[in-house]
């Protein structure tokens, strides 16, 4: 199992879509954890009177949120993308992500993320042979408009 | 905070850093918020059987961290639109980062007025860690008035 060509095969393969609610106590989790004071994530009244009109969710959120409630959690394991294709070997690091922001997040806003597996090669690294697991991931509101994109790099040895 | 204009912008400046200084508690707090329970974050003994010193800065946190540096600077006028950033070396919590900022190039695209830099974290020794790139819009003195 998990033989290049094999993996090669599950290119195309879609996880789940998650579901998540832009509410105060979930900006508030994510301020605190990185230690952002800007009022516009969580101040209504500075908030209305910027260009927003309100409060919105920081882009960064994001980064967090491509891993939120992943049924996937098995201990000593990292979160994956796409849950349904599990990396063969034994270790694995996040290799870096590129993030292409449209639309800001609104308090009230429900957000879909949906990632898909659009690439998988091996290459000789510094770690040996390693497998690069690329997954492509779009958030979209529930007017259906498309707020973020997200290309994620997972290297596998 | 004071807004930022396209006009203030010259390429090769350098942005305002960001020092952060995260502990095993904002890491947890991240690991509890994100759901990225990857022991390596908190769990030392289980760090140091992968073969680390003790636990790591999720690189994600990085990121925020990156994306902190970007909103604080393009203020409530200005928009961040893409950022990318590569994970390549390892941060431990309890000691500094460094995040940092450099105009790469300006220009006005199809109205918009566009700002490139390169950005990263930076580890006590001077080394970066997360280095990246992003792509921010300003708004312009001349569309102000």
């Amino acid at each position: 199992m998990g033989t290049l060509e094999e993996l090669k095969r599950k290119i195309g393969t879609a996880a789940e879509p998650i579901r998540f609610d832009i509410e105060r106590g979930l900006i508030a989790r994510f301020v605190q954890a990185v230690g952002d004071s800007n009022p516009l994530w969580q101040n209504e009244e500075y908030a209305r009177k910027t260009g927003y009109g309100g409060i919105v969710a920081p882009p960064w959120l994001l980064c967090a949120l491509m891993t939120v409630s992943l049924p996937d959690s098995r201990p000593r394991s990292v979160p994956l993308p796409v849950p349904e294709v599990p990396p063969p070997r034994e270790h694995i690091l996040d290799g870096g992500e590129e993030w292409e922001f449209f639309l800001p997040m609104r308090l009230g806003d429900t957000i879909t993320s949906r990632s898909k597996l659009v690439n998988v090669f091996e290459r000789e690294g510094r770690l040996g042979k390693m497998l690069f697991f690329v997954y492509q991931t779009s958030y979209a509101n529930q007017r259906s408009e498309l707020v973020a994109r997200c290309s994620s790099t997972l290297i596998n040895y | 905070m004071r807004q930022v204009f396209y006009e203030d912008v010259i390429e090769d400046m350098d942005i305002p850093s960001l020092t952060k200084h995260p502990s095993t508690r904002q890491l947890a707090m991240w690991a509890g918020g994100s759901g990225d329970f990857y022991e390596i974050h908190y769990d030392k003994d289980f760090a140091q059987s992968q073969g680390l010193d003790g636990v790591i800065v999720h690189g994600r946190l990085k990121a925020a961290f990156i994306g902190q540096l970007l909103t604080d600077w393009v203020g409530t006028e200005g928009n961040l639109k893409k950022l990318t950033c590569r994970y390549r070396g390892m941060d431990v919590p309890d000691q500094d980062i460094t995040v940092r900022g450099k105009v790469t190039k300006k220009y006005i695209k199809d109205g918009e007025h566009c700002v490139e830099l390169e950005v990263w974290t930076e580890n006590p020794n001077g080394e970066k860690t997360t280095p990246g790139t992003a792509l921010v819009v300003l708004p312009s003195r001349s569309q102000a008035f």
